[in-house]
């Protein structure tokens, strides 16, 4: 099979030919069925498909669950600890307005590792070994809309694929029953595939802990025939999709579609499957917590154990500009058991070096407040540092990576921008984020445009 | 070579690009020989140089480590030489000259190196060797070069596309006898270089069913294919084309063709949710109409130099009428996607102008010359100039005819409704604005004189009991030395603290009596004699003097209020007081939406503090802009207007932005068309912005790309794929046309023939290549596996549109009114509008449309790709679509009222797939209708007929905020389908039912 930097596309020359060649099984069938041609016209110019690929570089993830922070998460309370700002408290810091406001929270040592997380997630603190704190993000601008959409597509603005799309192409589809890439809340624009062919879009899950599971994605409830009724119907149509091949021609095209059929005809029943949270025991369900969250994060793991490439949930709440004392911690009790839960349980379920979890929001937070300090205090929006953190999947567990200075307000030590947590994400999936290009336009395109820089020192 | 050229790209996927610059021959030759250098000066550079360029430099400047900031690389001579994106970095023996040494002296602000965080300044004798080595020539032994991407090289622009069409005789070809038309003799004359073949023609169901798919979008009916393999005459297929050429279902086929091209979309692309200075709502009242337009000029075949011309500058055309149809034509301009900044914005057209029309990705030299193609930036700015002399006119034509006369009235009624609304909503704003403002007036004036969340300012906050600060009031007050009211203030807020004492009365006194900026008299009556010793003293006065404006506000705000007007005098000192810090307007300057929205969006012209009031979100989306687009998009009474632009009185000129960044100014280019296109000897645009001169110079037959474009892309939509595959693109980095010589001599005649779409139809349909089977032939399948030779018909997909089309086709409610305002074509209840008339969301495309591959309206898309995935087959098989549709076809009389079960079969089979069904497919049919019935029912099905017809309940509304483009009607039944219902479902997914051959 072609690698895929050297084409847009992965290119066999038949279906068939391509079964022969890879030796896939029924599987294999269903997955190759999924093709799709970047030109109208017939024949074997270029195919893209979600066939299962394997990436260019040596990697060790092969999934990946990201819980979206938005509302951007105070660093300064969650992640990176600044003691020093004790002494500024309620004075004015030079250069920044209102009054330094140093978190009213504890940064125990966690783990093995001894990393300091706040206390605020105290569940969190438990798998401290296996998480990689960036402390050095940076961003490019305090809009949430703007750094929203540029943490999950690489631009600001402009409409591009998202990195659950890039990934999807990347790597294709493990599990032709499910969509090889869902969203478990969000916007649109999170999970657009943007020029890329739309088969690598995000499929939107509407997901909730009490939905019926087969009203999750579109379509996938039928309300007017049986089970049985369709399958007659299906077989049916296979004997007309056959006749009407003998009568025209034995093209790929009309075969993937016979097949397309039958893939849906399992998805009816393995879709929801997967997203029906009463097949786990009480006690697994118990772990993730009751809140709504919990149910997404389990939701996650029972999708990535089914071969879903990309996972993304949305996590918002965290944009905390009064009374953040009472608000962050509330927010962070949404997430805490669950993600200490998902950490653990994909541990041991040997899923964990797999699968790469990411945390985080879209920017941080001031070190200051209005007014002066007190119950009611909050921060404001700070794009030029904030922490996020990755587990699993080849990154290197229980460590800070970068420095912010003594009031968390500046980078000391090893900025991280957006793109180079993308550049080193594909990285870690097995990509050069340069030659994961698609071209389109009359130019080739990537992810991380023609920026970014591979974090090296976390990669496992 | 490889590794420097591949390296310095920015999208660098180095195979591929090399072979594709190996052949359009971009790669620039190496340098002539020179004379060899002086030694003791190349001792010094490889000594001395050298070493400093590799150390501070060459992190970023190095074209072996792939790294060219700025353009610039300085590992090899040739990369100083050429330089980067502000010119050549050294002139040798100039060192003043040279931007490097002015680079390392950090004697210019925006140009430092290197940065700071690369080290910053180099010592003071690093940079004497530099100069020194500048002054004795910058001797550099270094050879090889930035072999940088460029369209600027005189390759680039040997391109064929560059080139004027030519129109070469038709080829000879061995055998004649398939030939139909010249056409037949380029693809037939390259076929036998192949020892190839052409297909044998298509059957006559499959060749009518191609060609109404074609031209119309839809199936042809049952009698339609009776007729044509009836009708013997030489001509039947001729007639068959002239009829679906002059059906309006023609229109609304290749109208949406064009859409595509037009990224048509009915919303901007901004967000819904209420961002400031978002006085309107996020969708296009008016977008149908242009797509109305669209369909309308196609229809009417309307030449394709006018159409062009027309959707640029339609206002400026000389026998223009104020209400003309054709200013429709200009939402090719407006409905584009939004972005908040006017260099977007204007980007936007270009880009959309370049790819649609001329089929080249101008819009790549927005910030350095394009890299393959021959538009240098300053192209670029030339455009530039010509939209960003473009204004949109609140005030659009009214389309004449557009809306139903019967409901006109009550549409009136309705909106004038919620017009007084949004009037009550602005004067309740400032109603309790300006007694907020009034009564805390003094704390407001010190607040807003210190800066952001200052300390200085909290305590100022405290001191006078505004906390939270209301943004609204703060905002608002502009400390502006020209203010009649504030201007005193603003000048003494001026002074520090500690000269305030000694200087503020005489600055007082002085402002009191100034000229230029007369102060009211009311504030000069107040402040007069006041010899202040603190700006407190000063607010204290000012405080005193709103509060007692408090009691006329009320009074004001009433009189101003009323529509109708009134005589009740106002006294003038007093109201501007009262006016502080919002103006009021009166209700006929914010009567309509429109005017609202013009005196929102800060008419230029208008003196600061007349303005609006700074709303924040909150207050903004408590307007109801929402309701008014709902209710102009949905109200049958509600007339179309035509999305105008207009040229600004005063046009100017474009500098260009280095670097696309508009802070960096570089020359000023006149507004003209493309160097490429147009030669050298080309005149600036002088009049208005100059978009008629662009649309004249697009449409001139001696462009060598406009023609090709629409050639090009018409043969794509017939057959599946252009002789150029990137119908948006046909510049340096499009693959080479498959069949040049016909390419032109299509064009050629296409511009002949005046432009006309439908002779260049014809033309094609009529040929044998069109009219082939589309069956595989192996050994010619192998040798040309994707059918560039077109020696067969391309089995095709039908796309989103056709489908539906066709699903809609059968219900037999088709509603084939020609234009009209936009429907929902996912949701219940359905619409059975063709889909070129459905709501289109440019930020939030339906997932069915996606998943069905819709072009994305973000940017010019005109190509469709095919896809199959799962969720195709999952609506095929559980959507209420498709049951309603199966209901249809069972309640149709001729299958309803059919007595058999072979004469029903047969009635479906005519409907669906216009043919009679085979044998084994009416034994299949009898035999999946009794083992449903048995799974169903539990028993033998009895004889006879047993269907009923399709049941419909009322709908529930939506909840969905986005989906507010309800149709109107009823829902799908739920519940278990009959036997036949299921079956017909089970015909509707079938391949036959989706693929045309």
């Amino acid at each position: 099979m072609n690698s895929l930097h050297c084409s847009n596309a992965i290119t066999f020359p038949s279906r068939r030919r391509f079964l022969q060649q890879t030796g896939l099984g029924i599987g294999g069938l269903a997955l190759a069925c999924l093709l799709k041609e970047t030109a109208t016209a017939a024949g074997a110019a270029e195919i893209t498909s979600l066939a299962a690929r394997q990436p260019p570089l040596s990697a060790k993830a092969k999934h990946v669950i990201h819980i979206f922070a938005g509302g951007a998460p105070s660093h300064l309370d969650t992640f990176d600890p600044k003691p020093g700002l004790e002494k500024f408290r309620d004075q004015s810091l030079p250069g920044d307005s209102g009054v330094a406001f140093p978190s009213p929270f504890k940064f125990p040592k966690c783990g093995r590792s001894g990393l300091e997380i706040s206390d605020i997630f105290p569940k969190l603190g438990t798998v401290a070994d296996e998480l990689c704190v960036i402390r050095s993000m940076f961003t490019d601008v305090p809009a949430h809309g703007a750094a929203s959409k540029l943490l999950h597509t690489g631009s600001i603005t402009l409409t591009r694929p998202s990195l659950g799309a890039w990934t999807l192409y990347g790597l294709g589809s493990e599990n032709a029953s499910l969509p090889g890439f869902i969203t478990l809340g969000g916007s649109t624009e999170w999970r657009q595939a943007a020029f890329l062919p739309s088969l690598f879009q995000g499929a939107k899950a509407d997901f909730a802990a009490n939905r019926p599971p087969d009203k999750v994605l579109l379509n996938l409830r039928n309300e007017f025939t049986s089970r049985e009724q369709q399958r007659m119907q299906l077989d049916l149509l296979h004997k007309l999709d056959e006749a009407h091949m003998e009568r025209t021609s034995h093209d790929e095209q009309l075969e993937a579609r016979i097949d397309s059929f039958e893939l849906a005809f399992r998805m009816q029943s393995e879709a929801p499957e997967a997203f029906d949270l009463t097949k786990e025991t009480q006690e697994t369900r118990d772990r993730y917590g009751k809140g709504d969250l919990g149910a997404k994060l389990l939701c996650a793991r029972r999708l990535v154990e089914r071969g879903v490439r990309f996972v993304q949930i949305d996590a918002g709440g965290w944009d905390h500009h009064q009374n953040l004392a009472a608000a962050i911690t509330r927010s962070a009790q949404s997430v805490d058991q669950a993600a200490a839960a998902l950490i653990a349980d994909l541990k041991s379920r040997g899923l964990l070096e797999s699968t790469l979890v990411i945390w985080g929001g879209e920017f941080g937070r001031t070190a200051t407040t209005a007014g002066k300090v007190g119950a009611d205090s909050g921060r404001d929006h700070h794009a030029k540092c904030f922490s996020l953190w990755m587990a699993g999947g080849g990154v290197k567990g229980g460590m800070a990576y970068g420095s912010t200075d003594e009031l968390g307000q500046e980078i000391v030590q090893d900025g991280v921008h957006i793109h180079d947590l993308h550049a080193t994400i594909l990285r870690l999936l097995g990509f050069d984020h340069t030659k994961l290009t698609y071209r389109y336009n009359g130019r080739d395109f990537r992810l991380t445009d023609n920026f970014g820089k591979i974090v090296e020192p976390i990669i496992a | 070579m490889s590794k420097s050229l591949s390296m310095s790209m920015k999208f660098a996927r180095p195979t591929l690009l090399l072979a594709g610059l190996a052949a359009i021959g971009l790669v620039r030759a190496v340098a002539a020989a020179e004379p060899p250098p002086n030694r003791a000066k190349v001792e010094f550079f490889e000594t001395k140089v050298r070493p400093l360029l590799a150390e501070h430099c060459e992190k970023c400047h190095s074209a072996a480590a792939g790294k060219s900031k700025g353009d610039l690389t300085l590992d090899s001579r040739g990369g100083w030489e050429h330089g980067g994106e502000h010119g050549p970095a050294i002139v040798p023996a100039k060192p003043d000259d040279s931007l490097l040494l002015k680079a390392v002296s950090y004697t210019d602000d925006e140009l430092r190196m290197p940065p700071k965080k690369e080290g910053g300044k180099l010592p003071d004798a690093d940079i004497a060797i530099l100069r020194q080595w500048i002054a004795d020539g910058a001797v550099d032994p270094r050879t090889g070069g930035p072999k940088r991407l460029t369209g600027m090289s005189p390759e680039a622009r040997l391109h064929w596309a560059f080139q004027p069409v030519k129109k070469t005789a038709p080829p000879a070809v061995k055998d004649a006898s398939a030939v139909k038309n010249d056409l037949d003799r380029f693809i037939l004359a390259r076929l036998e270089k192949e020892h190839m073949l052409p297909n044998p023609p298509a059957s006559r169901e499959a060749l009518i069913r191609r060609a109404t798919y074609d031209l119309t979008g839809l199936p042809p009916t049952v009698e339609e294919v009776k007729d044509f393999i009836l009708d013997a005459s030489p001509n039947a297929f001729e007639k068959v084309v002239d009829r679906l050429l002059s059906s309006p279902r023609y229109g609304e086929r290749w109208g949406r063709h064009w859409l595509d091209s037009a990224r048509y979309s009915d919303t901007t692309g901004l967000s819904g949710d209420g961002a400031k200075n978002r006085y309107q709502d996020y969708r296009y009242e008016y977008a149908w109409t242009y797509r109305d337009y669209v369909i309308k000029a196609i229809n009417a075949d309307k030449p394709w130099n006018d159409f062009l011309t027309e959707q640029l500058a339609a206002d400026l055309l000389p026998d223009t009428k104020p209400n003309d149809p054709r200013l429709a034509a200009l939402g090719f301009l407006t409905v584009g996607k939004r972005f908040d900044s006017g260099d977007d914005l204007i980007d936007e057209r270009i880009d959309a102008t370049g790819k649609a029309m001329l089929g080249l990705t101008v819009a790549c030299a927005r910030c350095h010359d394009h890299k393959f193609d021959p538009i240098p930036t300053a192209d670029y700015y030339s455009l530039h100039g010509i939209f960003a002399n473009i204004t949109e006119p609140y005030d659009q034509p009214e389309l004449p005819g557009s809306a139903d006369p019967e409901e006109r009235s009550n549409y009136q009624f309705k909106l004038a409704e919620l017009e007084a609304r949004n009037r009550t909503i602005y004067y309740a704003f400032l109603q309790k604005h300006l007694p907020e403002f009034q009564r805390k007036a003094e704390g407001y004036l010190m607040l807003v004189t210190k800066k952001g969340r200052s300390p200085e300012r909290q305590a100022i906050a405290k001191e006078y009991g505004i906390y939270p600060e209301d943004r609204e009031i703060v905002q608002a007050i502009k400390l502006d030395i020209a203010n009649p009211v504030l201007g005193p203030f603003a000048r003494l807020s001026k002074l520090s603290t500690n000269e305030f004492a000694a200087k503020a009365t005489e600055l007082l006194n002085h402002a009191l009596l100034s000229k230029n900026n007369p102060v009211n008299p009311l504030v000069v009556e107040a402040l007069s004699g006041l010899k202040p010793q603190s700006l407190e003293e000063v607010a204290r006065v000012y405080g005193q003097l709103f509060a007692r404006a408090m009691a006329n506000t009320t009074g004001l705000i009433q009189t101003r209020s009323k529509l109708e007007g009134t005589n009740a005098p106002e006294d003038a000192a007093m109201a501007q007081v009262v006016q502080t810090p919002y103006y009021i307007p009166t209700a006929a300057e914010i009567a309509t939406t429109e005017k609202l929205q013009a005196f929102m969006s800060g008419m230029p012209g208008r003196k600061a503090w007349e303005g609006p009031p700074p709303f924040e979100p909150k207050t903004l989306n408590t307007f109801v802009f929402p309701a008014i687009s709902q209710l102009r998009l949905t109200h049958p009474g509600a007339p179309g207007r035509a999305m105008i632009v207009a040229d600004k009185s005063k046009p100017t000129d474009s500098y260009v932005h280095i670097r696309g960044d508009r802070n960096k100014h570089g020359p000023v280019v006149p507004r003209r068309f493309l160097e490429i296109l147009c030669g050298t000897d080309r005149k600036p645009f002088t009049q208005g912005s100059g978009r008629l001169e662009l649309a004249k110079a697009i449409t001139d037959p001696r462009n060598p790309l406009t023609a090709r474009v629409a050639v090009n892309r018409v043969w794509m939509h017939h057959f599946g794929r252009g002789f150029v595959p990137s119908p948006d693109d046909l510049g340096n980095m499009s693959e080479p046309p498959s069949h040049p010589e016909l390419l032109d001599y299509l064009t050629a005649t296409f511009v002949e023939g005046g432009w006309s779409m439908k002779r260049l139809h014809r033309l094609i349909m009529l040929s044998a290549t069109y009219q082939q089977s589309s069956e595989g032939q192996s050994d010619q399948d192998a040798r040309d596996p994707g059918n560039r030779l077109v020696w067969r018909a391309n089995l095709r997909r039908l796309d989103f549109e056709s489908i539906r089309d066709s699903l809609v086709d059968l219900t037999g409610k088709m509603d084939t009114t020609v234009g009209g305002k936009p429907v929902n074509l996912t949701d219940e209840p359905y619409s059975y509008r063709r889909s070129i008339y459905g709501y289109v969301d440019r930020l939030r495309l339906s997932d069915l449309l996606s998943q069905f591959d819709f072009s994305d309206p973000e940017m010019v898309n005109t190509r469709r790709v095919s896809t199959i995935v799962p969720q195709q087959a999952l609506f095929f098989m559980n959507s209420p679509m498709t049951v309603d549709v199966a209901r249809h076809v069972m309640s149709r009389p001729e299958v309803d009222e059919s007595d058999d079960d072979d004469a029903r079969i047969t009635a479906i089979y005519q409907i669906l797939f216009q043919r009679r069904p085979q044998p084994r497919e009416l034994q299949w049919a009898r035999e999946y209708i009794d083992r449903n019935y048995q799974l169903l029912y539990g028993s033998e099905r009895p004889k006879g007929p047993t269907t009923k017809k399709a049941v419909f309940k009322k709908t529930a509304v939506l909840k969905d905020k986005y989906a507010s483009l309800q149709n109107s009607g009823m829902t799908v039944q739920r519940g278990t389908l009959s036997p036949w219902e299921s079956y017909t479902q089970a015909l509707l997914c079938s391949n036959e039912f989706v693929y045309v051959y």
